[in-house]
């Protein structure tokens, strides 16, 4: 049995789909929050050199690992919509951008708030820093650019564009702990050689999961929404906006006409 | 906790806000955009 799953890159057939989809993400994101908090602040010991302060470390992983992942999940988008022309990609991309961008300002906040009581400063313009910070600020770009142009199918290319070119930031970024002798410490996970406990190592992956569900989750939503604001003049949503009225009462903005 | 618990709770508070304050942001939105489809429903209902 094969499924057609061209039939989702159409924004009619993936509206309901994501609507049923968001609130198992965000159920799916509670539990494994709760779980990597448990894990991570009552069975996780205290580290014998960074004490109580490590536990910064299960969110600012994550978030900083989600900064990077979405930008390049947008960049994917970006290459489908400029390669088939999808217009669900450049939806998505919009519906992903505010989420990457909070992530990746979240891994700067939570990064300071570790790095003065471990290494005495908020923030030094190391490689792995500077090249986030650079990254929060492609973030920006892509939403500013995306609401400067009018033109619909120009904003989707030029966005595309810039999602594509942004993305040679994310190697830099994984990889400046490497290229570079900066302050910040090298890869937190090493495959085959982790240096970390056991139960640390489970509530920041648990914490990961949880960042990960939360974030496919709200993208979901707020792609409903995109959907539904830039294909107004579309007869499926005429049909679903006859639905939504129903035998509700005009607005206020409707009671004025 | 400890003497960094500033640094422990200023992140993880920061954190909780920040995901709800986009959580809330998002349903505002998507309220507004269902409003937005009624009105022009009903305006069109109107028009006939």
């Amino acid at each position: 049995m094969s499924m057609n799953w061209f039939k989702y890159s159409s924004p009619a057939a993936f509206y309901p789909l994501a609507g049923k989809m968001a609130p198992w993400f965000f159920g799916i994101a509670a539990v494994l929050a709760a779980a990597g908090l448990y894990i991570g602040f009552l069975i996780a010991p205290t580290d014998f050199q960074q004490g109580e302060v490590y536990r910064i470390i299960f969110i600012h992983v994550p978030t900083a690992w989600m900064g990077m992942f979405i930008y390049l999940v947008m960049a994917g988008y970006a290459f489908l919509g400029l390669v088939f022309n999808t217009r669900l990609s450049a939806m998505m991309m919009q519906a992903l951008a505010p989420t990457g961008a909070l992530f990746t300002a979240l891994a700067l906040w939570t990064g300071a708030l570790w790095g003065r009581p471990t290494w005495g400063t908020y923030w030094v313009w190391d490689a792995r820093m500077t090249s986030t910070l650079i990254l929060l600020f492609l973030y920006f770009g892509f939403m500013a650019l995306d609401n400067a142009i009018e033109d619909r199918r120009r904003a989707d290319k030029a966005t595309a564009l810039l999602a594509l070119v942004g993305a040679v930031n994310i190697p830099i970024i994984y990889f400046s702990v490497r290229w570079w002798n900066t302050l910040h410490q090298g890869a937190t996970l090493n495959p085959g050689s982790s240096k970390m406990a056991g139960t640390m190592l489970t509530a920041m992956l648990l914490m990961t999961l949880a960042c990960w569900a939360y974030a496919i989750a709200v993208a979901l939503v707020r792609v409903r929404a995109v959907i539904v604001e830039r294909e107004r003049g579309a007869a499926w949503v005429g049909e679903l906006s006859s639905a939504a009225a129903g035998p509700t009462q005009p607005s206020a903005a409707n009671k004025a006409i | 906790m400890s003497d960094h618990s500033l640094f422990i709770w200023g992140s993880y508070g920061v954190f909780a806000v920040a995901l709800v304050i986009e959580l809330f942001l998002l349903r505002s939105r998507a309220k507004r955009t269902l409003q937005t489809l009624k009105d022009e429903q009903l305006v069109r209902q109107l028009d006939k």
